[in-house]
């Protein structure tokens, strides 16, 4: 599923597949999902790019499920949602080299300064 | 000075964070009779004539009709200040940060109040009312007197169509919570109009004024948030956090119940990442999309420059290795002042999780301008 976003970088990954669980957490409450959910003027949202390439996910899971977007129940979701996550991890992972070693020594400390 | 006046007015400047007293002519008690009468002769005195009611320098001005305005309060609290040694209190300014003004026999101060303000907001999201009890345990003597005067005993009328709320109040209950919603809401929908009937006389007049003067964060904005997302924040950012809020924890309020969907609920984010930290569920959605959230929020800022590549590897190194107690959520109470309305950005209707909710997104939200409370 998503093999597609492999051929895309980190970042590019990272900020489509937001945008995408954005969509599938909210898809019951706005009332058309192509209109999305960008808030204007803000730096950090979503560029016309990753919106395609979020859309190209969104199309993905309708295609699979044979729903629109709106009627993929809860369990379906969430299983979306958590396979998203893990290939923004996996992408991460693999485009950085970082061990989750060291991220576990961060994380120790940053449980200290707190 | 006799004849019921102690011959001292307090002043207080918000502001400026000052507290001092002013001994006025006993012509000006013979000719402005009454709290009403010397109100009027400051509102003269003191100030331009076109200035705003909800500014920081109006007193007794009218929200409604931007004239004089006028609220009398009673009950046991209003004779206290008198007790004090004071004819009058006049408050100007605009705190920056919760405050509450404490007096005893001729002294005065203004004193921090977070932690009363972090009861008022949590107070807000409960099911159950305990407030009174809060306060007795943590509070001074002089402003549990203030607060634990129990009047409220139904709910309060408002009309959002025509502006105008009444709160009915009465002896008997210990019901604050009820009162403390609907003056809220009544702030929030910026009321022109708005009132509290107690136990003694009272018309409508300018409460929603006063209060939004003296406890001006009573304007509040919430966010719910995970330990893990606040942390990376506040180590990698500088302390500066990107913030999506709305103006209520909770949609405890009728006024409020249908325009705040589950999703855009600070109070209910907070209880889904509590209940994934007590059962260990680490693949619950929330605690996913947050994940992916601090992701996409560290290649961001290497984009523009805050952190570099080596950082945001390590920020998904982090992030990576998290367990789900990291996870555990957190509450923002983020004052309404006009530092953070600068940088708020409240998002269209197009974009709101519903079109009458209230949201703003926040991308660099200082430290110093928020709280963090835990809730229960």
């Amino acid at each position: 599923m998503f093999k597609f976003l492999f051929d895309f970088t980190s970042e590019r990954v990272t900020r489509a597949a937001y945008y995408a669980i954005r969509l599938v957490k909210h898809r019951k409450e706005i009332s058309d999902i192509h209109s999305g959910l960008v808030v204007d003027g803000l730096p950090s949202e979503p560029s016309l790019e990753d919106q395609e390439l979020a859309a190209q996910i969104i199309r993905e899971i309708q295609k699979t499920e044979r729903v629109p977007l709106k009627k993929l129940d809860e369990s379906k979701a969430e299983q979306y949602i958590q396979g998203l996550t893990n290939i923004v991890l996996e992408v991460a992972r693999r485009s950085s080299g970082y061990d989750r070693e060291s991220g576990e020594q961060l994380l120790n400390s940053l449980r200290e300064v707190n | 000075m006799s004849k019921g006046y102690n011959g001292k007015i307090l002043r207080v400047d918000l502001s400026e964070g000052k507290v001092w007293t002013e001994e006025p002519e006993e012509l000006i008690y013979r000719t402005h009779l009454g709290g009403a009468g010397l109100a009027v002769q400051y509102l003269l005195k003191e100030l331009p004539q076109d200035v705003d009611p909800l500014s920081p320098y109006a007193a007794a001005k009218s929200l409604l009709t931007g004239g004089h305005g006028e609220a009398e309060a009673s009950g046991w609290w209003e004779p206290e200040p008198k007790r004090a040694g004071y004819d009058a209190i006049i408050v100007k300014g605009r705190a920056s940060l919760p405050i509450h003004l404490w007096s005893d026999d001729r002294e005065a101060e203004i004193r921090e109040s977070s932690k009363a303000w972090n009861m008022i907001a949590d107070l807000l999201s409960r099911d159950t009312l305990y407030m009174a009890d809060k306060y007795k345990e943590n509070l001074d003597t002089r402003v549990k007197q203030w607060k634990l005067i129990s009047r409220e005993n139904s709910l309060g009328q408002m009309s959002p169509n025509t502006h105008i709320g009444e709160y009915q109040g009465g002896y008997g209950t210990t019901d604050h919570r009820k009162y403390y919603l609907w003056l809220y809401n009544a702030l929030q929908k910026l009321f022109r109009f708005a009132s509290r009937s107690d136990d003694g006389l009272s018309r409508p007049g300018s409460e929603s004024q006063s209060e939004d003067k003296q406890i001006r964060p009573l304007i509040l904005l919430y966010s719910a948030n995970a330990w893990l997302a606040y942390i990376i924040q506040q180590i990698y950012y500088n302390e500066e956090h990107y913030v999506w809020a709305t103006d209520h924890l909770a949609p405890k309020s009728p006024w409020y119940d249908y325009t705040m969907p589950a999703s855009s609920c600070p109070r209910r984010i907070y209880r889904i990442l509590a209940q994934a930290v007590s059962s260990g569920d680490l693949h619950c959605t929330k605690i996913q999309e947050i994940k992916v959230g601090i992701l996409k929020g560290a290649a961001h800022k290497r984009g523009i420059g805050v952190i570099n590549e080596e950082q945001e590897q390590e920020i998904a190194s982090i992030v990576d290795a998290a367990q789900v107690s990291d996870f555990r959520p957190l509450v923002y109470l983020i004052p309404f002042t006009p530092e953070v309305a600068k940088i708020a950005r409240k998002v269209s209707v197009r974009d709101r999780a519903h079109p009458l909710s209230v949201e703003y997104v926040i991308e660099s939200l200082p430290r110093r301008y928020f709280h963090i409370i835990e809730l229960d």
